[in-house]
């Protein structure tokens, strides 16, 4: 977990760019690179991060600002990844935009070399743009292995009290209580897909109570294999971080938008299905916008989550649903605790 | 359920454990790192923001704080230990033509503001979060809204504002 709060970087118009983070708050693992490649953390070991980032832009009047997230994964070339992407305003404290993803490290090579995350900034408000570096207002980045990501079916660790003699302690007790244990708090639930085509989501004039629902085609990790078309399933119990993401191309009316997770949980609203919207944000009319929303949900195993999209547009007219790269259309879970 | 962080377990050589022994050292730390989430935190009742002026929100439903950390009093919760806690908050509003901001405070020092411009045809959001180290006892988290113009917060199911705390790591 890091912050620029001293460098007041400054990002180029219509160039996705790197962030530099000048000051560590968190670094158990010492995975951030603070010289020369200031920005990314080079994971210590493999598994999935959850990978988290906020930009501070200042007061503007034009064009889009985006929080991104760069990454090298599996020994690939430099991606980026767009986040949320919004028209700012000219005299707000600040316009902050944010993003989250889970993206897998596995070249594990050290700083410098192999899988690395970082923060990155998008704008095309016409000219470049210096970040905001207050005490109380600075671009931000966090990243944390969350899940070895690897198959499995564990169930949430029973913890059962340990026997007293004359109770023999068994191995299948202890396979159960301990390796058992150790083997899914490192590998718990997670889940991420894309949506890698192109469809429409038509124009509504208020938030629904229940969302149109976006399928996703591109699974990206799905340990406990649950998903499926538009609907993931807890595979087991527990409080869920969840991030819903939607990018539309918006039409010429474009007025509002907002990414909702449609909930079918008996924790909520008494069991019946509703959309946690992330409320809505302003649009820029034809072009590339993404909303964003994320919760802490109590779910139980079964209880379902899908991708919602909401789109207003003055002409009644549809956005189109994007899924190509940077700007992407997605949906993950992560198991966070029982 | 109320534990401390646990500390490293040390098994000592030619030492017999009992059952105490056995909880302590491997059910109470595994149940520790399982349980992690510290507070969920709602609003069911609207709360009316005044125009660029800073207000703490008043979270009146507690969904779980295992700790007892909350202070509806004072709106606030207090760290049961020392460590780095992750701090989620989601505010919404009702419609408002301007922008909307929520940030994390953290005794009295705001950390970060996530300000989004929000439409004025449909219900507004701003969210906002960070990790933060926290002393027991003595730091506190609050959340707070901003908003360009009065509004009202949204006690809509989908769109209630709440905020999470979550214990990451020692």
């Amino acid at each position: 977990m890091g912050s620029q709060l001293a460098t007041s970087q400054s990002v180029t118009n219509n160039t996705l760019s790197g962030v530099f983070i000048d000051a560590e708050l968190l670094d158990t693992w010492n995975g951030h690179r603070q010289n020369s490649n200031g920005g990314n953390y080079y994971a210590p070991i493999q598994g999935i991060y959850l990978c988290q980032a906020a930009i501070a832009y200042p007061g503007l009047s034009s064009g889009m600002v985006a929080a991104v997230i760069q990454t090298v994964s599996g020994g690939g070339g430099l991606t980026f990844i767009g986040g949320q992407r919004v028209p700012p305003r000219a005299s707000p404290r600040n316009n902050q935009p944010y993003a989250a993803f889970l993206l897998a490290q596995t070249q594990i090579l050290g700083w410098g070399n192999g899988d690395f995350v970082g923060p990155a900034a998008f704008q095309n408000t016409g000219g470049a743009v210096t970040l905001v570096n207050l005490s109380n207002q600075f671009p931000w980045f966090s990243a944390r292995l969350v899940s070895q990501g690897t198959t499995s079916s564990l169930p949430v660790p029973p913890l059962t009290t340990f026997p007293s003699p004359p109770t023999v302690l068994s191995s299948t007790f202890m396979n159960t209580n301990v390796r058992d244990t150790v083997k899914f708090l490192v590998n718990p639930p997670v889940f991420q897909a894309f949506y890698s085509n192109s469809a429409s989501l038509a124009s509504q004039t208020t938030l629904p109570a229940t969302g149109t629902l976006l399928g996703m085609n591109n699974t990206y990790v799905d340990n406990y294999t649950t998903f499926s078309g538009t609907v993931w399933t807890a595979p087991v119990a527990g409080i869920y971080f969840c991030y819903a993401q939607v990018a539309l191309t918006t039409n010429t009316g474009a007025q509002a938008m907002a990414a909702g997770l449609t909930v079918t949980s008996s924790n909520y609203n008494s069991g019946t299905t509703f959309t946690y919207w992330g409320g809505t944000q302003g649009c820029l009319s034809s072009t590339t916008n993404v909303a964003v929303t994320k919760r802490r949900l109590r779910l139980n195993a079964n209880d379902t989550l899908s991708l919602a999209g909401f789109y207003r547009d003055s002409g009644a007219a549809a956005a189109t649903v994007l899924g190509a790269a940077p700007w992407q259309t997605t949906m993950f879970t992560v198991w966070e605790s029982a | 359920m109320t534990l401390p962080a646990p500390g490293a377990p040390v098994f000592v050589a030619g030492a017999a454990p009992q059952v105490s022994d056995m909880t302590s050292l491997v059910t109470t730390p595994f149940t520790f790192c399982s349980v992690g989430v510290a507070a969920r935190l709602e609003q069911r009742t609207v709360q009316a923001i005044a125009a660029t002026t800073l207000t703490v929100i008043s979270f009146d439903t507690v969904l779980e704080d295992p700790y007892s950390g909350w202070n509806a009093g004072s709106n606030s919760w207090l760290a049961p230990f020392s460590g780095y806690f992750e701090v989620t908050l989601t505010v919404g509003t009702a419609a408002v033509n301007g922008t909307v901001a929520a940030s994390v405070v953290v005794t009295g020092n705001q950390y970060t503001m996530g300000e989004i411009a929000t439409p004025s045809t449909n219900e507004g959001n701003a969210t906002c979060s960070f990790i933060v180290p926290m002393i027991a006892g003595f730091d506190f988290i609050q959340g707070e809204v901003f908003a360009t113009s009065a509004v009202n917060t949204s006690t809509n199911v989908g769109l209630r504002s709440c905020m999470e705390i979550r214990f990451v790591s020692m």
